[in-house]
């Protein structure tokens, strides 16, 4: 791949792979998925993003192709079938801090995955950028929508996500 | 009562993102079914945060690139370069603090406390130029920025003068050619306000040709108030009495409460902030990188003067810390934040003599 700029592209993934790699391993939970992830979002940056405009509309760019194809893999029976057979074996990395609690913590995880995905699209990301330290800001560049619905999605993808979410330990 | 807020501009007030905030504090002031929906909107936040962030681990910032300068002639002397690292550790906030208005402090709402560290790579001479670097032409600043330190007699003196139990190295960690003893210093606690004036800014703006820059009236006379409490400083070696300053050997250890910040006035931290940060004439990098801190409201920017000094990041004592190395090798020094503290130790040693001094200290 040719980057318009090899020195402030590299910079741009440096400085942004960390936040991303983390947004993306919200969705798809496994942290080399997510690393994938964000690799084909910079691959598809140099290739047709928006290269010749200001980083924060290219960080805004990367941010919303990360969350698509992280929502695309997790969609994914496929990956989420191996993604599943991998937790079971827990493989060492995982392992470390005892199984009991590996196997909670990905229960859990689990749990909270099952209460998004019963959102609308657009909540879900909103909660999704919000809950990773995103400014409304940023999260309106991201979705393309206006700063002013950020809070209304916000308040109503919550409220959802709470009923959702509570809903498992009661039934 | 009417106008009550809508639920999407109250959950940005919630989050400090919504524009009218000084009406929805009034209006909440008055109206107890808001005042609920808040608390509601508030708990159904804080549970969806919880849950999302345990999906994965917050990303771990990338490394910042060390830019090669080449070997250059300085006047500064090693001890000057360690207490540069010590200043960094303890005073910090100051300089970056009252420039970027993410640093100020309220004296009695703290809306900012130092909680983590972030590096943030600055060109001196580009910020010296720019509106950060002369907030005095657009309004005041007041309080004492450098305090002198003042010299006590005792670890029991120094601690009860800053307020905390000052903790110490083991003397064994101690690079060899130190004194076993060190002098204890405090640096006093102190305030840095600056108060924005609207006709000072207009003024300014004109004459660097932005008269278009457009100021909310609300900022008139508003406040940014940083407060840095009292530092307590070990130092080890003096710097004086020798003529190589490559001869010197002195290690600092610094310690001191978290440095708060807020706004007095019809102005929040993130109208300030956001204020600031938007000023015409500001070096973009550095405005991306202060922008970029997740968490801003507990994560203290340290200015790091990219010529001179290079930052990685590291473990002290068991917790995220930052090494900052001359680039000419002067000296290096480890910020770290831990136990309610800021901590720094700085000195004329290598990284590895200064982080077993650090994980040792009681």
């Amino acid at each position: 791949m040719i980057a318009l700029d090899p020195t402030s592209f590299d910079q741009l993934y440096q400085r942004r792979f960390a936040e991303l790699r983390g947004l993306a391993q919200r969705v798809v939970g496994d942290g080399g998925e997510a690393e994938e992830v964000v690799q084909e979002a910079f691959v598809r940056l140099n290739d047709a993003g928006p290269r010749d405009r200001p980083d924060s509309e290219q960080a805004a760019w990367l941010r919303r192709v990360c969350l698509n194809l992280a929502f695309n893999r997790a969609r994914d029976e496929r990956r989420a079938r191996e993604r599943l057979e991998r937790a079971a074996r827990l493989e060492p990395e995982h392992a470390v801090e005892g199984p009991e609690r590996e196997v909670t913590r990905t229960e859990e995880a689990a749990a909270v995955r099952r209460a998004l995905a019963t959102l609308p699209d657009r909540q879900r990301e909103c909660l999704l950028l919000r809950h990773s330290g995103y400014s409304y800001a940023e999260i309106a560049a991201t979705l393309e929508i206006a700063v002013g619905s950020v809070g209304v999605l916000l308040a109503r993808g919550e409220r959802a996500f709470r009923e959702a979410y509570l809903e498992r330990e009661n039934g | 009562m009417v106008n009550h807020p809508d639920e999407g501009t109250l959950r940005a007030w919630i989050d400090g993102e919504a524009p009218e905030s000084a009406q929805i504090e009034a209006h909440l002031g008055e109206c107890a079914t808001c005042r609920d929906d808040a608390a509601v909107m508030r708990e159904n936040a804080g549970l969806a945060g919880d849950a999302i962030r345990q999906l994965a681990p917050v990303g771990a910032r990338p490394r910042l690139r060390v830019v090669e300068t080449p070997p250059a002639r300085r006047s500064s002397s090693r001890w000057r370069v360690a207490a540069a690292g010590l200043a960094a550790a303890l005073a910090l906030g100051v300089v970056v603090g009252t420039s970027d208005g993410r640093t100020a402090a309220a004296s009695f709402l703290a809306q900012f406390r130092s909680q983590s560290i972030q590096p943030i790579t600055i060109d001196p001479n580009a910020i010296g130029g720019s509106p950060l670097g002369q907030l005095g032409r657009l309004g005041t600043v007041s309080g004492d920025h450098s305090p002198r330190p003042e010299t006590v007699g005792s670890l029991a003196d120094l601690s009860a003068k800053v307020g905390f139990a000052v903790r110490q190295p083991n003397p064994t960690t101690l690079p060899s050619g130190l004194p076993a003893t060190p002098v204890y210093r405090v640096i006093p606690a102190h305030e840095l306000r600056f108060t924005f004036d609207e006709a000072k800014a207009r003024a300014y703006f004109a004459e660097i040709g932005r008269s278009n820059v457009v100021v909310p009236p609300k900022f008139n006379g508003a406040s940014l108030v940083v407060s840095v409490p009292a530092a307590a400083v070990l130092q080890y070696g003096s710097p004086n009495g020798q003529s190589d300053p490559r001869s010197v050997k002195a290690l600092l250890i610094g310690q001191s409460g978290e440095i708060t910040a807020g706004t007095e006035g019809n102005v929040t931290l993130d109208e300030m902030r956001d204020f600031l940060l938007g000023l015409p004439g500001l070096p973009p990098d550095v405005v991306r990188q202060l922008r970029d801190v997740r968490d801003w409201r507990t994560t203290l920017p340290l200015p790091i003067p990219a010529d001179q000094v290079s930052s990685q990041q590291t473990t002290v004592a068991g917790g995220p810390g930052l090494l900052l190395v001359e680039r000419h090798g002067l000296g290096n020094a480890l910020v770290w934040q831990g136990g309610g503290r800021v901590n720094g130790v700085a000195g004329t040693f290598d990284a590895g003599q200064l982080q077993r001094v650090a994980d040792s200290l009681r």
